[in-house]
């Protein structure tokens, strides 16, 4: 098997909860738990995929390998050098080749800068070929990511929401990059435009042999689009695998749960959902044991005790589970298949 | 007679652009229970329409024609009190962003109970009471704890139920909610269409406001595809998701991803929504549609009846004097089986 192109191991990152100055003086500060001990593979050429509800984490697991946040916690290699390890100067070079594309397109683009301007800085920014040669170059990357030359001088407002995704793709693709997390990259679009970027975004993999992690709450587009995924609860990976071995039997009764409830475009679809009960419990004081143990469908009794805190257990070739109890969850929910 | 009736509603924005007809005579009924869905691309109309329901524009939107009857009662251009009454009381509404729709200095039982008193007789501590059963009512737990905290003690799911809360303090006929379920997880998504499942059975209308096709299909009786502020096509949602009769319909159908389909690559809508400050001639889609020939630039296609009163499209193909010689050869394919 290749070697992985970035792996994380042991990854952790908490954050201080915003508290007043009194319980900081008495060291009672708590703490949110957002990444909690994450070991992870993502492989040259792949899309993973990483999903979970909101607040999971999985943003901030996405940010953490390309260390656009420090880790509280273990090491992130890329291409077998530890990120924490290198020099202030080594690592901004080394973002050359980690980019980062933001979820909300029209938040992370500067207002006053045109298109062009805002594709050129990365290119400036990184000292990217030689200077007579960067505008030629923005118009190329423009064109690569299906927008016209002529947009290079408009600036943000004057573009759908749809073109300002895709200027975000071309600021990131313009440093020539290996690695690029896109941060729920069609979560703001509308489902004609949303097409046309996944679309573009797997041209534009095949083009310059791209690995993506992609961060996505909508499991359609995930199965679409991904290789493998990564499900996250909490802070932790409770299932990771190919797209056909994640989106199909055994499951993590949370990954059953989640697909279960998508909806079907398909009015006479009928289907066994699971409705979870209530809402993520809060990152800073998570349930011991199994973190879903709270919430599960096929909670057993001894799911509560953090000696059972369960690991992720190969169930297959490249798939694997936390649950020591998956193979009940057809059996425990009537499930026929 | 149907509890909401619009007929040929005329929106326009007086926008230092131009004149923007943001929506162009829409007409669509809805039954006493019945469940509607409205779909369609960001700035088709679907919200401004149910704005316009309720006098709700802001400057410089202004209805400029039609007639919109609940109950048989024409309500536009009725009195400010009227329309006051009409708000939350026959009508009740909730938003996509529940965060937004309450007021965060105030508590959220104190917020429904306010509801109560504008809307019923019920007055004084007894309002508190009935805010409090109205919280147990959609599934809000330990409902007396909830009342007496603030928004921000929710979460996004918990406080959307309390809107809800607010919109049924009047006990509304007709919930009209605009992408309620947009800002959460599917897993709370799929909590509140319960809800609403629930609600809608007690026989409150609902016109549901969605972009999520999967969400119309699961919840809807009927749905309403709106394209650049007209209605394109109305069908019951087996009619609509089975047999489109309108090119935009079969194209908003072959964007969305599925779970279990093995496509490479997503069928896309080529074009973007036109600027409504000088729409294209003729057909409003024609610049984007597959089929488009000559007499859609020159045209304006009525909604026609296709097979049966209940399923209407508006394009030339079903227009019996209309100068068009293609056909639609589109199909719907399930589980793949061709289903022409």
């Amino acid at each position: 098997m290749t070697d992985p192109l970035l792996s994380a191991e042991g990854l952790v990152k908490h954050y201080p909860t915003e508290e007043d100055f009194l319980a900081r003086l008495l060291g009672r500060r708590r703490w949110v738990r957002a990444v909690d001990g994450v070991d992870l593979e993502i492989y040259p050429g792949e899309t993973l995929a990483l999903v979970g509800e909101s607040g999971c984490g999985k943003s901030t697991l996405g940010r953490a390998l390309v260390h656009l946040e420090e880790p509280t916690a273990g090491t992130v290699r890329h291409r077998g050098d530890d990120l924490g390890a290198l020099s202030a100067g080594e690592l901004r070079a080394r973002r050359r080749d980690l980019q980062y594309v933001f979820q909300n397109p029209s938040a992370s683009l500067d207002p006053r800068l045109t298109v062009g301007d805002t594709v050129r800085e990365a290119l400036d920014a990184h000292g990217v070929g030689p200077v007579g040669e960067r505008d030629r170059r923005v118009v190329e990357l423009l064109e690569a990511v299906g927008l016209r030359p002529s947009h290079a001088g408009r600036y943000p407002r004057e573009l759908s929401g749809g073109q300002r995704q895709r200027v975000g793709i071309a600021r990131a693709l313009a440093v020539d990059p290996e690695f690029v997390v896109c941060d729920e990259p069609v979560s703001a679009l509308d489902v004609s435009v949303q097409a046309g970027v996944l679309n573009l975004l797997a041209d534009l993999q095949d083009e310059f042999g791209l690995t993506y992690l992609v961060v996505a709450h909508d499991l359609s587009v995930v199965e679409h689009i991904a290789d493998r995924v990564a499900v996250m609860y909490l802070g932790e990976l409770v299932e990771v695998g190919t797209v056909e071995a994640v989106f199909s039997p055994p499951y993590h009764p949370y990954t059953y749960s989640l697909l279960s409830a998508v909806p079907e475009p398909d009015p006479q679809w009928e289907g066994d959902r699971i409705v979870l009960d209530g809402a993520v419990p809060s990152a800073t004081d998570p349930p011991d044991g199994c973190k879903f143990h709270t919430r599960c469908p096929i909670a057993q009794d001894d799911c509560s005790e953090w000696d059972t805190h369960p690991d992720l257990e190969a169930v297959a070739d490249d798939h694997a589970i936390a649950c020591p109890y998956s193979d009940r969850l057809d059996a425990d929910l009537e499930i026929e298949r | 007679m149907a509890l909401l009736e619009v007929e040929d509603l005329d929106v326009r924005f007086y926008t230092e652009g131009g004149v923007v007809q943001a929506v162009d005579g829409l007409s669509y009924t809805l039954d006493r229970g019945e469940r509607l869905g409205v779909v369609g691309e960001s700035g088709a109309g679907k919200t401004v329409s149910a704005l316009a329901l309720l006098d709700l524009l802001d400057d410089p939107g202004r209805i400029e024609g039609g007639s919109i009857r609940v109950d048989g009662e024409e309500v536009l251009g009725a009195t400010p009190e009227r329309l006051r009454r009409l708000r939350g009381g026959e009508i009740g509404m909730v938003f996509q962003d529940p965060e937004t729709a309450l007021d965060p200095v105030y508590t959220v039982g104190e917020q429904v109970a306010e509801a109560v008193r504008v809307h019923t007789d019920v007055d004084g501590a007894a309002a508190d009471d009935r805010a409090v059963s109205l919280l147990d009512r959609v599934g809000i737990p330990d409902p007396e704890t909830r009342a007496s905290q603030y928004p921000h003690e929710f979460s996004g799911g918990m406080a959307q139920r309390a809107v809800v809360a607010i919109a049924l303090a009047g006990d509304p006929d007709l919930l009209i909610a605009d992408e309620p379920t947009t800002a959460l997880d599917v897993t709370i998504q799929a909590q509140l269409l319960d809800l609403l499942d629930d609600l809608a059975a007690d026989d409150l209308a609902v016109q549901l406001i969605s972009h999520d096709l999967g969400v119309v299909a699961e919840f809807c009786d009927r749905a309403l595809v709106m394209y650049a502020g007209q209605a394109v096509e109305s069908a019951s949602v087996d009619d609509l998701f089975y047999h489109p009769q309108h090119p935009y319909t079969a194209g908003l159908l072959s964007a969305v991803p599925r779970i279990d389909d093995d496509r490479d690559r997503l069928q896309t809508i080529p074009g973007t929504t036109p600027d409504l400050a000088s729409p294209p001639p003729g057909c409003r889609f024609h610049p984007r549609c597959p089929y488009a020939e000559d007499a859609c630039t020159k045209r304006d296609p009525p909604l026609a009846t296709v097979d049966g009163d209940d399923h209407r499209a508006a394009c030339l193909a079903h227009v019996d004097d209309a100068d068009f010689d293609g056909d639609l050869d589109f199909y719907v394919e399930v589980d793949g089986e061709a289903d022409p």
